[in-house]
């Protein structure tokens, strides 16, 4: 596979992870004006959402080897957590206005 | 809030902003800089992007320093890449001071490119604020200050870790930039403490050089031969051909790798005693050092090479490839621009969110007012200035005299009036300046691909393109960070347009 799958498989991964990780949190569901899920709802979503950060490590190593990949992956968290709240932040405003 | 706390704060609030003046301009070149081979290429539309073959290009290489300087004791020849598609030769006595020439790759000609500071002006702006070893010092000590701006950040900001994801443009505007402020900021943590502390630490030798002082009687780069082997002999003073140097490129691609040697450097051309040095590049390694070889330039026999290194030089020399980003290839690069330029959004947002705050206690009083152009000056006044460079670079007459030297002046003289434009139109509150000074920086970032066809137009090419592409996206988003000081209810209504 070349760089450019094994960066849309790792930042697939990651923001998927980082989606469930913030569908946990009950203030991102206030946000949008829903109401919150319940505690079990919440573990599953994080016990599904850090694993699947973890799991883009192997495309970073695979694509990049392991110091380059480790270095990639910790920058695309940083994209991840970004792309995320600028879902969400994109979406409550529509709610908005 | 206890007295900790306070002095944290403090500490976050003024540290940050008075280092953070110099910090967003300094951030912004250095993730510019990470293109410098494309923006030289960009500056420079009289070199050439041929297809070319990097066998071939050796033998041009020899050809032409054959002509020009058969009787120099060193030659230097950088092959042609994808990122600088042409041949640079060198020749002279001291391998630092040599004569200078770029040739076409494809044919060897001689090409003529103007005299320029090139993509080099934004690293040497990051790295030393254009004031040689004073500007390290000052760059150092900012450096040093990030990180304690850094740690206090994440300890004053407590709520970032309940806040995570969290982004309320509708909410007052107060709100708005402090959420922006902690979102930008957590998300980019792990490279600003990276870049920070890398930064710090490739300038270490600069302020404390009492060590190597002390242990290699002032010399810094006995340090150095210590641990990057040289392969060196006197001259014979008995003439013998060298080889042609594509024989000892082939070889040295197979010691090295194949794709893989960015310089040979010969020594003592055509004599019994020469010397062919090859040095591979670092593309695909974390760690900064470039393995060599050497092979007698008649025979080519292997002279000795050096591809293990000392484990103290991988260590450190990871940190500064760490920084440098020379590893990677295109998806690190993006990943460092992007991520420096956040860092660099970040401690603006917190520059305005203080200097608000502080105006709803200090009032319309002139040490504010001043406050307050510095703020726009330093963030808004520094986009327009390094953009004032590119143009400056590209429309100065060619045959100007002094002409590198003039870009600079056009820099400064340009940074200097943006302040001028600030404090003259700071009273009532510095909106208006910001939205001034952003549209103006965004109508240079829009119009420069314009100026790229309309006076480069027989050499468009794909370096050149990329180029102008991303100086079309760095304007749209300028354009919009105008529109957040537009609007009585800014960030809500842009976002909202953004959004539908």
């Amino acid at each position: 596979m070349t760089a450019i799958g094994w960066l849309l498989a790792a930042s697939a991964l990651i923001v998927a992870g980082m989606a469930a990780i913030a569908w946990a949190m009950p203030r991102h569901h206030e946000l949008l004006d829903r109401p919150p899920p319940t505690a079990s709802a919440r573990r599953r979503a994080r016990r599904m959402g850090w694993p699947m950060l973890a799991m883009a490590l192997v495309p970073c190593v695979a694509g990049w080897g392991g110091s380059i990949g480790s270095v990639l992956w910790i920058g695309l968290l940083s994209v991840g957590v970004l792309v995320i709240a600028g879902i969400i932040t994109v979406r409550g405003a529509r709610r908005r206005t | 809030m206890n007295a900790l706390g306070r002095a944290l704060l403090g500490l976050h609030a003024w540290g940050g902003l008075v280092f953070g003046w110099l910090l967003v301009p300094i951030f912004v070149a250095g993730s510019i800089a990470v293109f410098e081979p494309e923006i030289s290429h960009w500056l420079q539309p009289e070199l050439t992007a041929p297809q070319f073959s990097r066998t071939q290009a050796v033998a041009l290489a020899q050809a032409r320093l054959g002509d020009l300087a058969a009787g120099a004791s060193a030659w230097r020849v950088r092959l042609p890449n994808r990122r600088e598609p042409t041949i640079g030769i060198g020749w002279g006595s001291d391998p630092r001071k040599m004569t200078e020439q770029t040739l076409d790759a494809a044919s060897g000609q001689p090409l003529t490119p103007r005299a320029t500071h090139g993509g080099h002006f934004f690293t040497a702006f990051h790295s030393e604020l254009l004031g040689g070893t004073a500007g390290k010092w000052l760059v150092g000590a900012i450096g040093i200050v990030m990180l304690a701006a850094i740690v206090s950040g994440v300890l004053v900001h407590h709520r970032i870790l309940l806040d995570f994801f969290t982004f309320r443009p509708w909410a007052n505007r107060r709100r708005a930039w402090l959420d922006a402020h902690n979102l930008v900021g957590v998300a980019t943590l792990p490279f600003l403490l990276m870049i920070t502390w890398t930064g710090v630490v490739i300038l270490a030798e600069t302020f404390m050089p009492a060590a190597t002082h002390a242990l290699y009687d002032g010399k810094a780069s006995a340090n150095r031969a210590e641990v990057v082997k040289s392969f060196v002999r006197e001259p014979a003073g008995v003439s013998l051909p060298t080889k042609p140097l594509t024989e000892h490129f082939a070889a040295a691609e197979a010691i090295l790798g194949a794709d893989t040697v960015s310089y040979l450097l010969v020594r003592h051309p055509n004599d019994r005693n020469a010397l062919v040095q090859a040095l591979r590049h670092v593309d695909e390694r974390l760690s900064a050092v470039a393995d060599h070889v050497t092979f007698d330039a008649a025979t080519g026999e292997i002279f000795g090479q050096q591809t293990e290194w000392n484990a103290m030089a991988y260590a450190y020399r990871a940190q500064v490839g760490l920084h440098v980003v020379q590893y990677g290839g295109p998806t690190l690069r993006w990943l460092y621009f992007v991520s420096g330029l956040l860092g660099a959004a970040m401690m603006a947002a917190g520059i305005v969110l203080f200097e608000r705050k502080r105006r709803q206690r200090a009032g319309d009083r002139r040490g504010q007012r001043l406050l307050e152009a510095v703020g726009v000056t330093s963030v808004a006044g520094g986009c327009i200035a390094l953009l004032a460079y590119l143009w400056a670079a590209r429309l100065l007459p060619v045959e100007l005299e002094a002409r590198a030297g003039r870009e600079l002046l056009c820099f400064f003289t340009v940074w200097t009036a943006t302040f001028a434009h600030a404090l003259s139109r700071g009273r009532g509150g510095p909106e208006r300046a910001w939205r001034e000074q952003l549209s103006v920086a965004a109508t240079l970032a829009l119009a420069l691909p314009l100026l790229d066809l309309l006076s480069a137009a027989p050499s468009v090419d794909a370096l050149r393109f990329g180029v102008d592409l991303t100086a079309l996206a760095c304007g749209a988003l300028l354009l919009l960070a105008a529109r957040l000081f537009a609007l009585p209810r800014p960030v809500r209504s842009v976002l909202a347009e953004a959004g539908s």
